[in-house]
């Protein structure tokens, strides 16, 4: 009996406790909720807000659809960077890999006058092998991603320039130009190619095993092998499945440029980075989804097209993203500390 | 009954340091078993043989009388055997159902061998009724991550994750180390429900209070020998102390 009631007196203490501590972590909790949700929104709209003040003609229609155009090959190569960097990875390679599997494209095509439709496939083949390269040296040597991919960030620069013997490559059918320069019913084709990646990113993402174990290795690789996942094998295909993007993305901007160019991918994958990063995905794994890429890769694509309208040279606008990059990842540091702070108000 | 795991002569040396020098151990379905000992009494070292994750250098290990080696954490899955870590093992960032099914998610066919998603009403549905059953209903939400959950129900989450599997045998190494009162309560209880629905469960403490309160019988471990086994009915804090630190087990010499 008296055993009973100490219990209780316990239990009632405990609840005090938490209750109050409730109400002080829930009002935390609930802006930072939806600054965590909507945030990359608001930026977004804090962004073209600030162009249309600083330039009354930035707001039209045309430009608009001239974005998401811009737009549309830096989202697809920021969604395969996606999930790579929520499962704690990462992808510096996903640029000049473009311009490799640009350049392979173009042999093909250009070169041998082989079909377009094979050397599509042969620019997504490359995008792959690279990745599943990186996602080997990454997996099964133990190599710090961010090292195997500044390597092939060079590698794949250096054989795009060998290939290509250096020079950009004209003569694609004029078919092609659809890809990148068509319209169904109205609206470009590259964004109908974006909106079957984004839905066909999100599957991957959230209902199969490929995506969910991209979470999980991130967020807890230890967990996830002791849940008896192959770990290093879903690290391959993860890769593996940027790379894809890649290809894909290399085959939008050959078309858009009419042209394979070797050393057009380079500073892509800063975009790519900073996109997934402003979309709300963390460097340290385990967090992200496709539409925040999505609306990070618009932001990118509003900011380089606002620069321009604006005159910036081509030269200050690469330390204009190099800064946004280095300001997106420390908005990520403090979205981790913040979450420290959280977690210590609510630790028990 | 006869015990569904019996280790018979057991030795593991990590180089130079036995850590196991021959250790004989019964272990019954429907009861809990604690193993106390100090550091360095080779608890670890054989809670690490039966989970698989190291093999052992000589002896036997019979399971449902049958010789079994344990080579790996599939095996050890694959008897039955499953373990909640100290550092329970849980992916923060994925909610409840998630974690409870990492790694053996359940699917649905949308178009048959081609289109595949995931069963979440099926894994939220199944994770209710497992914490049910294991009379763990304080979570408020099934949606929310294992981030935001408390000690406590992290320690829920990492049980049910191995309950969840037709688990015989499970293994809780220190599970209350990081808990608070309330919560070392309900792992205490959980560990005795699991047996009574007639699991076997392996207890790993230091807290005499605890484990005198829990386990139906008590191992008394020192230098990678059991000195004793008693039931927790016939025997006292002092007891045990004495049997863990003089290494001698005073029943058996008279």
């Amino acid at each position: 009996m008296s055993v009973k009631s100490e219990k209780e007196l316990q239990k009632a203490e405990v609840t005090v406790v938490e209750k109050s501590k409730k109400v002080f972590v829930g009002y935390q909790e609930r802006w930072w909720r939806v600054f965590n949700r909507f945030g990359p929104a608001i930026m977004l709209l804090a962004v073209v807000a600030g162009m249309s003040i600083a330039h009354p003609e930035f707001l039209t229609v045309p430009n608009l659809l001239t974005i998401g155009l811009q737009a549309t090959v830096r989202a697809i190569l920021a969604i395969g960077v996606l999930l790579v960097v929520i499962s704690g990875g990462i992808d510096l390679s996903v640029g000049t890999s473009m311009s490799l599997s640009m350049v392979t494209l173009g042999m093909w095509v250009i070169n041998s006058h082989g079909s377009l439709y094979i050397g599509m496939l042969i620019a997504v083949g490359t995008g792959i092998l690279i990745g599943l390269v990186n996602g080997t040296l990454v997996a099964f040597l133990q190599l710090p991603p961010f090292i195997v991919t500044l390597g092939m960030l060079g590698i794949a620069q250096g054989l795009a320039l060998t290939f290509s013997n250096g020079f950009s490559m004209y003569g694609f059918p004029k078919e092609f130009g659809f890809v990148g320069g068509g319209q169904v019913l109205g609206i470009p084709v590259p964004i109908f190619i974006l909106a079957i990646v984004a839905v066909l990113a999100s599957y991957v993402a959230r209902e199969t095993k490929l995506g969910r174990y991209a979470y999980a290795i991130g967020g807890s690789e230890e967990a996830a092998r002791r849940a008896g996942i192959r770990v290093r094998g879903f690290k391959v295909a993860i890769y593996g499945f940027c790379g894809a993007l890649v290809g894909i993305a290399s085959i939008v901007l050959a078309s858009r440029i009419n042209s394979a160019h070797p050393g057009v991918g380079l500073g892509y994958e800063l975009d790519a980075i900073a996109a997934v990063v402003i979309g709300g995905a963390s460097l340290v794994g385990g967090r992200g989804n496709v539409s925040g890429a999505i609306i990070g890769a618009l932001m990118m694509a509003t900011v380089r097209f606002g620069l321009n309208i604006m005159a910036v040279t081509p030269f200050i606008q690469q330390v204009v993203i190099g800064a946004i990059l280095i300001i997106a990842v420390y908005l990520d540091r403090l979205r981790i500390l913040q979450e420290r702070k959280l977690d210590k108000l609510r630790a028990r | 009954m006869s015990p569904v795991i019996e280790i018979k002569g057991v030795k593991k040396s990590f180089g130079a340091v036995a850590a196991l020098k021959g250790v004989d151990l019964e272990f019954n379905l429907g009861e809990v078993l604690a193993i106390v000992g100090d550091n360095g009494a080779g608890k670890s070292t054989l809670i690490k043989v039966l989970s698989g994750v190291c093999d052992i250098d000589e002896g036997r290990i019979l399971i449902d009388g049958n010789a079994a080696s344990i080579k790996s954490p599939a095996d050890a899955k694959h008897f039955g055997i499953e373990t909640v870590y100290q550092d329970l093992a849980l992916c923060d960032n994925l909610d409840v159902p998630s974690n409870v099914f990492l790694g053996r998610e359940l699917t649905k066919t949308i178009i048959p061998g081609v289109f595949k998603v995931f069963d979440h009403r099926s894994m939220r549905q199944r994770t209710r009724k497992l914490l049910d059953d294991l009379h763990i209903g304080n979570l408020e939400s099934m949606t929310s991550l294992v981030h935001n959950l408390s000690g406590g129900q992290r320690q829920s989450v990492a049980i049910a994750k191995t309950v969840c599997f037709d688990a015989r045998v499970i293994i809780m190494d220190e599970p209350t180390a990081a808990l608070g009162v309330m919560q070392t309560r309900q792992v205490l209880d959980l560990a005795k429900r699991l047996s009574k629905r007639g699991c076997c469960v392996i207890y790993i403490s230091h807290i005499m209070r605890d484990v005198l309160e829990t386990a139906d019988r008590i191992a008394v471990m020192k230098s990678g020998r059991v000195v004793g086994v008693r039931r927790s009915a016939e025997t006292d804090s002092d007891e045990l102390v004495f049997m863990m630190i003089s290494g001698e087990d005073r029943k058996s010499r008279h």
